[in-house]
């Protein structure tokens, strides 16, 4: 008979367990982009916590909680509001490594599978790139993929990770837009 | 027979018969430990052990599910074991029981050929591929998804899966070697134990041959075979709810202890297989009690307890399972009491008020309600089956109140038929008309025994002739019938294809085969009007009405579409600057149908607009967890209260830190136009205060092809890649589906695939 006591505790806390009466929530995440009287543009930092839900492929775990190793070919993906009066920008860097075993190496940079730019690095180094992107080639109110690729990659590490160059943010932003 | 199809055939036998074999062991082997096998007689014991057997089972399935660890081969193994342990030891002998000389030849006869001839049917229905809407979409849609992920999951976006599942569980067992087909094996089985069982009951209570003759009324109805042939529940809940009642009449007549155990075992399952079942558990304490009087409560509390506690083991389960992924131990329902964010209280007004309304009956005056028994008993279109016109001779089995059996069979006829005021479906009485078939016979039964043989061959014929499929087509031609057709063997063993045989009785598995075929593993489909069969697909498909989430990505598409959703105000507040660490809006309107919502709310600080930050709390009174999309953006969506309109309703926004602030912006549709908001702020000290504010309305013009690309965006957002329409013109979910049709690129959508009216689209 004992048993009936805890049988109607163990209800009753099924039965309480349920109510939820004061409840808070934040604003959601990812920030909003897509109401019309924002500012256009998205910028994608590596170091941002939901990074990667925009990373599609190529792009490794953060570094020393600044930036990121990509493979061969790096894709990531933005989705876009308007899509007037953008450029793609970018940081990153060409590792020295990457230099010194294959000598100068070329960037291809493409968005929306439109190249927008070929770079090419004889040295090793941080550099910033921007160009303006023509609205045609973007999707308003749509996923716009960005695919950045390294001619000569290392040979894959212990890891078995092909590295390519070092990405820090990267984004299509407002022409007006300064780093 | 082709190799293929003897091996699918031997699939769904195995699958089915398993499942039944491992019950009726394990049912054995609780008879015996609890010593209530030996008060049963042989028939008893094959039909108790696999009724308390399958709801054992039944649980240990459910702690495997529990457990992440529902695989075929755990099954297998499992299954098994019991079968070994529960067929070895020999058992005691059996008690004995009057036998069945009371059944007149002729009639035992036509029992037989009946018997024989739905059998034939039912079995070929029961192997064919799945067909019955229910079954297919999440009886067996659920079942298939437990198996495919190893049991349960947080799945919140289907309320179906927060309901008590216990034949679903038996499902499981017998969906993981034989598929679908097992799975209407199991719920055949039923059929056939609930006649078994009422046959041996009229032998052990001296029913003579009413008891056969109720066993076939209640078999041969159309709506009970069109449900034991399918995957749903119903039949089951019939059997358990005549097995809690045969116990409590066999304790009344024994007072044997080793009897409360199982009836505490079948009142507790009742629950467990639907909710409508808890019934069973008052019937049966209130029974105990009632027949333990004058003796005083040392005597009978023993024995409600014991029944109670056994009960509760296979009720506290599903009320556990409930409240862990919804927050609602009673989820889908009862939302006020246990407010969640899986379903709002809208729904739950909305669909009791459907389910009293089937086909708008009832809508427009109670007189409409007058249909009523000729619709349950003949007609079926508009209640979703029909029992047969036999049982419009229901009334006359009230002649039965002069036995006691029959004031007891009656008494849970009542309680067990009870539900049916709250679900008007025709299915909703199958679990009472096990106990009105046997009333009716008695009654037949007492009139001379030549008279009532006469009348029985005739009410057996007239019943089984009347309820045959093809006789049916002749004198019930109504669309939306629910009922079996021509028995399908060819269906049946495989020798018509199965996607032949689905695609023009089930037109919603051919969708999701295409879906299947279409949309990569991993993406959610939406389905606003829920016209893909989920049990043939393994792609997690969200519909509109069957979830908080479905309800509010619906909302999303008719915002740019349906009048009176969308934002055309801008109500601005603005007030002499103030240091306020929050703001809300108190509602204080009513209205019995209109509903609150905000598109957007922005702060103002001077002429900065405040952009939100992660460090904000939003609070919503009620909906709380829909809070986020007054202030996501997003002109398309929109915070709603999915309550009608009361006094005391709102909306706030608390601050980290002191922010001068100077004005607020609601963006809002003019579809509540009831609601009266005040606006209040909080001071430093935490007071909250009155803000003295000057209103400014002004109309939003927002353009429809934008909000278009704005709702989709707001689904792809929350995970959806992929949509499905039916532009059948039927209002509700499918209102969007025309003007989507019209032109999909304006809705960022890329149409993949159509077939009749069904469009499936890629969200851009």
């Amino acid at each position: 008979m004992r048993a009936v006591p805890s049988a109607a505790l163990s209800i009753g806390l099924i039965l309480t367990a349920g109510c939820q009466t004061d409840v808070a929530v934040p604003p959601p995440e990812p920030p909003p982009t897509l109401f019309q009287a924002k500012e256009p543009g998205l910028l994608l930092r590596m170091t941002q916590a939901d990074a990667e839900r925009y990373l599609v492929s190529g792009v490794y775990g953060l570094e020393a909680e600044s930036w990121r190793w990509t493979a061969k070919r790096a894709v990531v993906r933005l989705p876009m509001g308007p899509v007037a009066g953008l450029k793609l920008v970018m940081k990153f860097a060409v590792p020295e490594p990457v230099v010194a075993r294959n000598g100068p190496v070329r960037l291809s940079v493409q968005v929306n599978d439109h190249p927008v730019e070929e770079l090419r690095y004889s040295r090793d180094g941080h550099y910033d790139f921007e160009k303006p992107v023509p609205a045609e080639r973007l999707k308003a109110y749509a996923d716009n993929f960005v695919s950045i690729e390294i001619d000569k990659p290392l040979p894959k590490d212990v890891a078995g990770r092909e590295l390519g160059f070092i990405l820090v943010y990267v984004g299509l932003q407002p022409l007006t837009w300064k780093p | 027979m082709t190799d293929p199809a003897a091996l699918a055939v031997a699939r769904i036998v195995f699958g089915g018969g398993f499942t039944v074999a491992v019950a009726w062991a394990l049912g054995r082997w609780f008879l015996r430990w609890t010593g209530a096998d030996e008060r049963l007689a042989r028939g008893e014991r094959l039909i108790f052990a696999f009724g308390l057997g399958a709801a054992w089972l039944s649980q240990l399935v459910f702690l495997l599910s529990a457990a992440q660890l529902a695989y075929a081969p755990v099954f297998l193994v499992a299954g098994t074991a019991l079968l070994i342990a529960g067929a070895r030891g020999r058992a005691s002998p059996p008690a004995p029981l009057p036998d069945g000389s009371g059944l007149p030849r002729p009639l035992a006869l036509l029992l037989l050929l009946v018997t024989a001839a739905y059998g034939y049917l039912y079995l070929a229905h029961t192997l064919a591929p799945e067909i019955g809407p229910d079954a297919a979409s999440y009886h067996l849609g659920l079942v298939s998804r437990y198996l495919r992920e190893h049991g349960f999951s947080r799945l919140t976006t289907n309320l179906y899966a927060a309901l008590s599942q216990g034949v679903e569980m038996l499902f499981l067992f017998a969906f993981a070697f034989g598929r679908h087909s097992a799975a209407k094996v199991i719920h055949f089985a039923f059929l056939a134990a609930t006649a078994g069982a009422m046959v041996c009951f009229g032998r052990r209570f001296g029913l003579g041959a009413a008891a056969p003759l109720a066993a076939v009324l209640f078999a041969v109805s159309p709506v009970v075979g069109a449900d034991a042939a399918s995957a749903y529940n119903d039949v089951a809940l019939a059997f358990y709810a005549f097995l809690t009642f045969y116990l409590l009449l066999m304790w009344e007549q024994t007072r044997a202890r080793a009897l409360r155990p199982a009836i505490g075992v079948a009142a507790g399952f009742c629950y467990a297989i639907k909710y409508t079942g808890f019934l069973a558990v008052p019937f049966a304490l209130g029974f105990l009690i009632w027949k333990s009087r004058p003796s005083p409560i040392r005597d009978w509390l023993p024995t409600a307890a014991r029944v109670t506690l056994v009960a509760a083991l296979f009720v506290l389960p599903w009320m556990a399972k409930s409240t862990i992924i919804f927050g609602n131990p009673v989820a889908p329902f009862f939302n006020r009491l246990f407010p969640n964010p899986h379903v709002h209280v809208s729904w739950e007004s909305f669909y009791g008020w459907r389910m009293r309304h089937y086909a708008g009956m009832g809508e427009r005056s109670w007189t409409e309600y007058l249909e009523v028994p000729l619709q349950l008993t003949a007609r079926g279109d508009k209640l979703a089956g029909f029992l047969g016109p036999v049982f419009l001779l229901a009334p006359l089995g009230l002649a039965a109140l002069r036995q006691p059996v029959g004031r007891r069979l009656w008494a849970a006829a009542l309680i067990f038929a009870l539900p049916w005021l709250a679900n008007h479906g025709t299915r909703f009485l199958i679990p009472s008309l096990a106990f009105v078939s046997l009333a009716m016979a008695m009654a037949l039964w007492r009139a001379p025994r030549r008279i009532a043989l006469a009348l029985s061959l005739a009410v057996v014929v007239g019943h089984a002739a009347s309820s045959w499929p093809s006789v049916v087509d002749r004198w019930n031609r109504r669309p939306y019938l629910w009922r079996l057709a021509a028995a399908p063997w060819k269906a049946a063993l495989r020798l018509e294809p199965e996607a032949a045989y689905l695609r023009p009785r089930l037109p919603e598995s051919y969708v999701a085969q295409m879906i299947e075929a279409i949309v990569p593993p991993g993406a959610k489909v939406f389905a606003p009007s829920g016209n893909v069969a989920e049990a043939y697909t393994s792609r997690d498909v969200l519909v509109s009405f069957q979830s908080a989430t479905g309800e509010v990505l619906m909302d999303h598409l008719l915002v740019p579409v349906e009048y009176g959703a969308d934002p055309v105000w801008n109500i601005r507040y603005e007030w002499s600057p103030r240091e306020l660490t929050g703001v809300r809006l108190v509602q204080m309107g009513s209205d019995s149908f209109q509903r609150w919502s905000i598109h957007e709310l922005v702060l103002f600080s001077g002429t900065e607009r405040l952009e939100p930050q992660p460090d904000w709390l939003l609070r919503a009174r009620p909906n709380p967890w829909g809070a986020g999309l007054a202030v996501d953006g997003n002109l398309a969506t929109r915070w709603r209260s999915w309550q009608p309109l009361y006094p005391g309703m709102r909306y706030q926004v608390d601050l980290p830190r002191p922010v001068r602030l100077t004005a607020l912006e609601l963006h809002t549709s003019a579809d509540h136009p009831q609601a009266r908001l005040e606006l209040e702020g909080r001071d430093p000290s935490g007071r909250w205060l009155g803000l003295d504010s000057r209103e400014r309305r002004s109309p939003l013009y927002p353009s429809r092809q934008e909000m278009k690309r704005l709702a989709t965006r707001a689904l792809k957002w929350q995970g959806i890649d992929y949509l499905v329409t039916d532009i059948r013109p039927r209002g509700g979910p499918n209102l969007i589906a025309p003007d989507i049709d019209k032109d999909p690129l304006a809705w960022g959508l890329r149409e993949l695939w159509f077939e009749g009216p069904i469009r499936l689209y890629y969200i851009e």
